[in-house]
């Protein structure tokens, strides 16, 4: 059941209205029963996984509390959920690899298929499962004794099958206090709702086909238009995920239950180090405290804490996919990250002033510039994308004429050029600069009536005129 | 939370009524009155519109001619001793001819004769990817699932991108819709597009399904074998470029398990029709006097000698290496 169908605007409402219809008693149940029909919807064998993730981190927070050696609970624990995770998401990955290095000392192993198609959400719910582990074991928190509340928690399905990967502290307390109706976060939330089906079924949906174009047959392309589908692609990936955080976060707000932001203005990032607290913020957070920390951080000298910086975006890159293309994602931000951390490169001090806008600039380029690794289907076609992407630049005229004709298709005239700028690129643009002084929402939320009514209509209505025709999965469901 | 709901749906009230009052006002595709459709620019949605109407008027033809739209400009009314009527619809695919015919039987017409023309598009585009086309959605989809179907016609953005050409003053016309319900082609005698083979734009769709092609072809050949009904198929003289674009994409795979299905005639492979760019309007579409080649070729057994040492014409049954080695020659 994905956010942009029918089946979810018939969901939503109806959970919304039972939910606050219904004792608050009851209501954790309800939850539970819709978060699990959710997923369900996908595959309903894969419910399993979920209530085996759930048991074990919920008897290992229970045996962390009785005092059993919290380090073995931890680590067990975490061993049987990542091993599930290992099993579905990189078993494949790893065996291949393995046969193909044995291959070059004439071995080769049985082969293995084992034919799994990998569950969504599973390494989000994972890592939310160890986080209140490891919580529990610090004392950040208390065990959580019942069980309904604690399979809520894990299995909420408004951040249940692509984040943001919520902390313990702030999501469970709220599934379990009891709490009015509030009209104003209802309100807002369905303001979320529709920013983040703008962002999803405006904006990503109709650039997809335009990267899938070039990315699914890059061999036939070269020069500009690769490097215009790899803008494209940038645009695309921040639109799809955080129109997926957005829409996530409005569902939830409509239960009274306020999720993490995940986005904030990324592309407005004077460092890699700002622009990663500003892109999916949970797991990042997620990284710092529960794999990075824990590594030593900045606490044990300078060539440590590079090492540390660096595993840790290495590990976030596997955590995306199990492609070695991810991990070469997350290698080059983290070689970036550690050049900054060398060279002391720290933010622009003063916000919108030339250098600010020049930075941005220059960290949006790298960050594009690293995301045939995250689009590419494998390596060669990664070096292929790289190698060619200057190709007849010499020319530049012809250069940027056939490559966005390639990119473009013929389908594509002037007026779908214009629709793109004025429909996609200014609003998202406009959106997120202001987003860095206000919350755009309740800004517009604070005007007169007839201005804002006519803000909504306009927004509704491009929605409804310009949205792409037929459901495209969210991009990060994969993972 | 009564005062949420009121505004909600208050609001979501006003602003759907608008856009579905545009659609049905719009109806760039013509599925709201399919018996009485307008020449608006757009090229309707022929599938559903001529199921409706034959299903509508199931005496008034005695057999049809089902294919894509180079199929579409074969006067079928010239075919003697039948009254034939040309269904074909934009990229029409044989697992939506075979919907249809399976339709037509169930609804109690037993036609005399089926003529389908097949070529490289009948196995390389996914007939999924009709399902959100306002253009091509089939007839079937009307019937099994009408919430998606109807959904799809009242989206305002499918609406939305025909809208320039509805409303760029498009000259209707004449005997439009007369030709349409009576005749079923698209293109008259002489018309001429001054398209040249520069123009041409072949490209290979990505996509590959012999195996599914050829088993609705099968599935239909059963059906008219079950019916008593002749089932004539042949494949389209595309053009040099078109078919040699088909040549890198398993065409003669898809000739071969043609072949173990059915007998057809072949028009394909490069002759002096197919190498003649005077002959085609587009890249895709043969004119009707080219159409009319193939027909007294498979009605009265008339083509030219040259022609025929070509392939063109060549009636294949048990004998598909032959013909691949004439137009391969």
């Amino acid at each position: 059941m994905l956010f942009n169908s029918l089946k979810y605007a018939i969901f939503l409402p109806v959970v919304f209205a039972l939910y606050w219809i219904i004792p608050h008693k009851y209501r954790c149940w309800l939850l539970l029963i819709a978060s699990y029909y959710f997923y369900m919807s996908w595959n309903i064998k894969y419910v399993l996984l979920i209530a085996f993730i759930t048991a074990v981190a919920y008897f290992a927070g229970l045996g962390i509390e009785k005092k059993i050696n919290g380090k073995i609970v931890v680590f067990i624990s975490a061993f049987l959920s990542l091993s599930l995770l290992f099993v579905f998401k990189y078993f494949g990955l790893f065996f291949d690899t393995a046969n193909n290095i044995l291959s070059h000392f004439a071995i080769s192993l049985h082969p293995v298929t084992l034919k799994l198609i990998l569950p969504v959400g599973i390494s989000f719910y994972t890592f939310q499962a160890i986080g209140y582990v490891i919580d529990v074991y610090r004392k950040e928190v208390p065990a959580e004794h019942n069980y309904i509340l604690f399979a809520t928690f894990i299995s909420f399905f408004p951040q249940l099958v692509a984040g943001p990967i919520e902390r313990t502290s702030n999501l469970l307390p709220q599934i379990r206090d009891e709490k009015d109706f509030d009209y104003d976060k209802a309100v807002y939330g369905v303001k979320l709702i529709c920013v983040g089906l703008y962002k999803k079924i405006v904006i990503a949906d109709n650039l997809a086909p335009y990267v899938d174009r070039i990315y699914n047959n890059i061999s036939s392309y070269t020069g500009f238009s690769i490097v215009l589908a790899t803008l494209l692609f940038t645009i695309q990936i921040y639109c799809d995920f955080s129109g997926y955080t957005d829409i996530a976060r409005g569902s939830a707000k409509l239960l009274g239950i306020d999720l993490m932001e995940n986005f904030k203005s990324p592309f407005f990032s004077t460092t890699i180090r700002e622009y990663w607290s500003r892109w999916h913020i949970s797991l990042s957070t997620w990284f710092k405290d529960y794999f990075y920390i824990p590594l030593g951080g900045n606490r044990k000298g300078k060539a440590r804490h590079s090492i540390n910086l660096f595993l840790t975006f290495l590990v976030s890159g596997l955590w995306h996919g199990a492609n070695w293309t991810f991990v070469l994602w997350g290698s080059l931000h983290g070689l970036l990250r550690v050049f900054e951390n060398v060279f002391k490169i720290k933010e622009a001090k003063k916000r919108f002033s030339v250098e600010w806008w020049v930075r941005c600039l220059v960290i949006f380029i790298a960050v594009s510039g690293f995301f045939p690794c995250f689009r590419a289907n494998s390596l060669s076609d990664i070096w292929y994308a790289y190698s060619h992407m200057l190709d007849g630049v010499i020319n530049p005229a012809s250069y940027l004429h056939d490559g966005f004709a390639n990119t473009t298709g013929i389908e594509m005239g002037t007026s779908a050029l214009i629709t793109c700028i004025l429909v996609y690129l200014l609003p998202l643009t406009l959106y997120d600069f202001f987003s860095l002084k206000t919350d755009v929402l309740i800004w517009i939320g604070e005007r007169k009536t007839a201005v804002r009514y006519l803000f909504y209509a306009v927004i509704v209505f491009i929605i409804l005129f310009f949205h792409y025709v037929g459901e495209v999965s969210f991009i990060y469901f994969q993972f | 939370m009564k005062r949420f709901i009121k505004k909600i749906l208050i609001f979501a009230l006003v602003l759907l009524v608008v856009p579905l009052l545009f659609c049905i006002a719009v109806d760039p595709f013509n599925v709201m009155h399919p018996l009485n459709i307008r020449d608006n620019g757009v090229e309707p949605n022929k599938n559903y519109i001529k199921m409706t109407y034959i299903l509508e008027n199931p005496d008034k033809f005695d057999s049809f001619m089902f294919g894509s739209s180079r199929v579409g400009n074969f006067h079928t009314e010239n075919i003697e001793g039948y009254n034939c009527y040309n269904m074909t619809y934009s990229s029409g695919l044989p697992s939506e001819h075979l919907n249809n015919i399976r339709t037509l039987v169930s609804n109690g017409i037993r036609p005399r004769m089926i003529l389908i023309g097949v070529d490289y598009y009948s196995y390389a585009i996914n007939p999924e990817t009709h399902l959100t086309e306002g253009l091509r959605c089939p007839y079937e989809i009307s019937r099994d699932d009408p919430f998606s179907f109807w959904k799809l016609y009242l989206d305002p953005a499918v609406v939305r991108k025909s809208l320039v050409e509805v409303i760029s003053g498009h000259t209707p016309e004449d005997n439009y819709s007369k030709i349409f319900y009576n005749y079923g082609w698209n293109a008259a005698y002489d018309l001429r597009t001054g398209f040249t083979f520069a123009d041409a734009k072949a490209y290979p769709t990505g996509y590959s399904d012999i195996e599914s092609a050829v088993g609705c072809i099968r599935e239909i050949r059963d059906i008219c074998i079950e019916y008593g009904i002749d089932l004539i198929v042949f494949t389209n003289p595309v053009n040099q470029p078109s078919y040699e674009m088909a040549l890198e994409n398993d065409y003669f795979s898809f000739l071969r398990a043609l072949s173990a299905v059915t007998p057809f005639y072949n028009f394909s492979g490069l002759n002096d029709i197919t190498c003649d760019e005077s002959n085609y309007l587009d890249t895709d579409h043969y004119s009707a006097e080219v159409s009319d080649l193939v027909l007294d070729c498979i009605f009265k057994n008339k083509v030219d000698d040259r022609l025929s040492k070509q392939g063109f014409g060549f009636y294949v049954d048990n004998n598909i290496d032959e013909l691949i080695s004439i137009i391969e020659s």
